[in-house]
């Protein structure tokens, strides 16, 4: 007995005689963790000094698909805020970083914890009844929200105050830099000069209610849009074709008609008879870009081009900079719709 | 400019509805429904399979097997809480129900200091494989060292487990546990149902600390950049056997698992992963009689055993992958039976998944089976199976 005890204890310790490694957390600023590299951006930019950020997934990562690594655990135990994107887009992954990261203050309802879909309009409701027979619907809405520049303004404001309850004698400091992170968003959206003479927050209001056009043209100021809102402005009513439906609010945002999936169903690869009714429908409406993912395979987008003529193009969905991806995104379909 | 308020509406009727605010949702129970059959071809005859196979969920016969159909609940409890049960169904081979209640336990959620308590009934946390449930395998059937030393239905028992996150800048797990020593699953301590070897003591008599089990283990995880992660764990069980009074068995087991991904993948595609564990048992045995009538002196039997795999996700949806087991020691010199017998098996599987909640898997055992006691010896068994797997309700994350 007791040598077999000594015998167990020798080889435990020597299967983990590893050297510590120095600590690599700041202890004076606010430890966040954000899924995807988009909302880490948004992080640092609200945060500023502040705020330390780590990001768990990766730029060209699919984020239905990141492994709950225990090192992401290691990270998400030392959070004092966690930011998730929400609407069950990590609900693969997540749970068991949060399960296994024992801190309490970061658990679903705590302070610490922050479900950046709970600042946005879902859209795509499913309505009715709802099974996996029609693939991966997302129960509470399309969670692919980091292309609505829109959305970003209004999760940078919600960020601020979530920043301000862990560390209230920042409070002007998150204020400030949200306001300065929302100015960024709206003079890439609308433009410098509109912005300067109408205010942000009134265009996003507009905007958001679906009056902005009505609202410019009533008071004249037409002429002054700027930004991606006019860079996208001759493609007003084209339809496009998409793998996924990732860009759903991207399309929204700038009026573009998405008229099919090479998905049959979200998250089901695509048949041979889906591919055919997608290059049938193509051709009639002369759709001139079949836009994807880098991570989805494009064997299926591929002879979907060939076969209707029309582009394939790889658009990236995150980022290290959400404006950034944007302003790709905003290039590379208006660059294939023109 | 008026286009655009024109199109904006039209998308949002053509694909978009669009709502205000989301409204709460109650999740208070979780249930899923878990299915695994499977059918097979054998050399072997049935008794033989029933050797070969030593798992309680293996498929252990030509024809059809319903290896496991699992209920599971899982949810908060309160703020303190989350609660877990999972009740396992399957059908004998005489195409009788039966039923086990496979874990029910309560995990702590709000404990300080990287700290969480598990009590209840619960597979312990020994090496890799034996926490995880049969569909979470990456083969068709267990590993002839689990089910040698762990048991065929996995080392599972009641108690409790406490583990700690430690501080450390990388993953380091310490996991404690206290457990009863007795039952059928827990197959090398005090089991008189079906021993190892044979059962001399009375079960549920416990008169002190030295009548429970007991289990230590350590895990640690290392990236090597984004898409290399490995987990390396040691683990330890001791506790009482039934063969007499003050004799015990322990258990040591390493375990290594490695996994690779690009950080550019399709729905998880490709990847592959190395796993491996090695274990040994010492089994004191006090001197006695088994059944048979048959004379036991005093004896410490050392046994070993290890498998090692490597699963490769070649393409999306598709995985393929290979096993070598081999298993022996002293007790498969001195009492050599078809269950304690010396044993070595080759395995491929191939599996496709048409989504996360089916699976089709197709495998290859060769049982190299010339030590195997008995009018089997000395011939090779080949044997093929097919397995399926469905998953209703909820999808719970996968565990790294």
């Amino acid at each position: 007995m007791k040598e077999s005890v000594l015998l167990g204890v020798a080889l435990l310790a020597g299967l983990f005689s590893v050297c510590l490694p120095e600590s690599a957390v700041a202890a004076d600023r606010l430890n966040v963790v954000a899924t995807l590299p988009s909302l880490g951006s948004i992080a640092r930019a609200v945060g500023g000094e502040r705020v330390s950020v780590a990001v768990l997934s990766r730029p060209g990562q699919d984020p239905h698909f990141v492994d709950p690594k225990p090192s992401f655990i290691v990270k998400v135990r030392d959070a004092d805020l966690f930011i998730l994107n929400g609407l069950e887009l990590e609900v693969g992954w997540v749970p068991l970083l949060l399960e296994g990261s024992r801190n309490g203050k970061i658990q679903a309802g705590g302070e610490g914890y922050f479900d950046a879909s709970a600042a946005i309009s879902p859209i795509d409701l499913p309505k009715g009844q709802l099974d996996r027979s029609l693939g991966d619907v997302h129960p509470f809405g399309n969670p692919h929200y980091t292309l609505d520049p829109l959305a970003l303004r209004a999760v940078a404001e919600a960020l601020a105050k979530s920043y301000t309850r862990l560390d209230p004698s920042g409070a002007e400091v998150y204020a400030a830099q949200a306001k300065a992170y929302q100015k960024r968003l709206d003079i890439a959206l609308f433009g410098a000069e509109l912005v300067d003479e109408v205010g942000g927050a009134k265009l996003a209001r507009e905007a958001e209610a679906g009056r902005l056009d009505v609202f410019l043209t009533d008071n004249g100021l037409g002429g002054k849009l700027g930004g991606w809102l006019k860079k996208m402005q001759p493609l007003q009513a084209k339809p496009v074709v998409a793998f996924h439906t990732n860009m759903n609010y991207f399309w929204r945002r700038f009026g573009i008609v998405l008229l099919a999936t090479v998905e049959p169903k979200p998250g089901i690869p695509p048949s041979a008879g889906h591919v055919a009714d997608v290059v049938l429908m193509m051709r009639q409406r002369k759709i001139g870009a079949v836009v994807t993912q880098p991570f989805y395979d494009d064997s299926a987008v591929k002879l979907i081009a060939e076969k209707s003529g029309a582009k394939v193009v790889k658009v990236e969905t995150e980022g290290d900079d959400a404006l950034a991806i944007i302003d790709a995104a905003v290039l590379h379909v208006a660059d294939a719709l023109r | 400019m008026r286009s655009l308020l024109a199109t904006s509406g039209l998308a949002a009727t053509f694909l978009i509805r669009s709502a205000s605010a989301e409204p709460a949702r109650a999740a208070y129970l979780d249930l899923s429904f878990d299915a695994l059959m499977a059918a097979g071809l054998s050399t072997a005859d049935d008794p033989l399979i029933e050797a070969l196979e030593r798992g309680d969920h293996d498929p252990n016969r030509r024809g059809f097997t319903l290896q496991n159909f699992e209920i599971t609940g899982t949810g908060a409890v309160d703020p303190y809480f989350n609660g877990e049960a999972h009740l396992v169904l399957k059908l004998d081979r005489a195409g009788e129900t039966a039923i086990e209640l496979e874990e029910v336990f309560l995990a702590t959620t709000s404990l300080p200091s990287g700290l969480q308590v598990k009590a209840g009934q619960m597979f312990e946390a020994f090496g890799r494989q034996n926490p995880q449930h049969p569909h979470a395998w990456q083969f068709v059937d267990q590993t002839l060292v689990g089910a040698r030393f762990l048991g065929p239905d996995g080392l599972r028992s009641l108690g409790t487990e406490v583990s700690w996150l430690a501080p450390t800048p990388w993953y380091f797990l310490v996991t404690g546990g206290v457990f009863n020593a007795n039952g059928g699953t827990t197959y090398s301590f005090v089991n008189e149902e079906e021993p190892p070897f044979y059962a001399n003591v009375e079960p549920n008599a416990v008169q002190g600390l030295e009548d429970l089990q007991y289990l230590a283990r350590l895990a640690q995880n290392v990236d090597f950049g984004d898409e290399t992660s490995t987990t390396l764990g040691a683990s330890w069980v001791h506790g009482p056997n039934s063969t007499g009074e003050g004799a015990t068995t322990d258990i040591f087991g390493a375990d290594l698992y490695l996994r690779w991904k690009p950080v550019v993948n399709e729905q998880g595609w490709p990847f592959v992963q190395l796993q491996g564990e090695w274990m040994s048992r010492r089994y004191t045995q006090a001197a006695g009689q088994d059944e048979g009538g048959t004379s036991f002196t005093d004896a410490a039997l050392w046994d070993w055993g290890y498998y090692a795999q490597v699963v490769w996700g070649f393409q999306t949806r598709f995985t393929a992958g290979a096993r070598w087991e081999e298993a022996g020691g002293d007790s498969a010199d001195s009492a050599p039976d078809a269950v304690l017998s010396a044993r070595r098996r080759a395995s491929s599987v191939l599996t496709y998944y048409p989504s996360e909640f089916s699976k089709l898997r197709l495998q290859y055992n060769l049982d190299l089976v010339s030590t195997l006691a008995g009018p089997d010896s000395g011939t090779n068994e080949h044997t093929v199976w097919l397995q399926c797997e469905f998953l209703l309700g909820k999808h719970g994350a996968h565990k790294f």
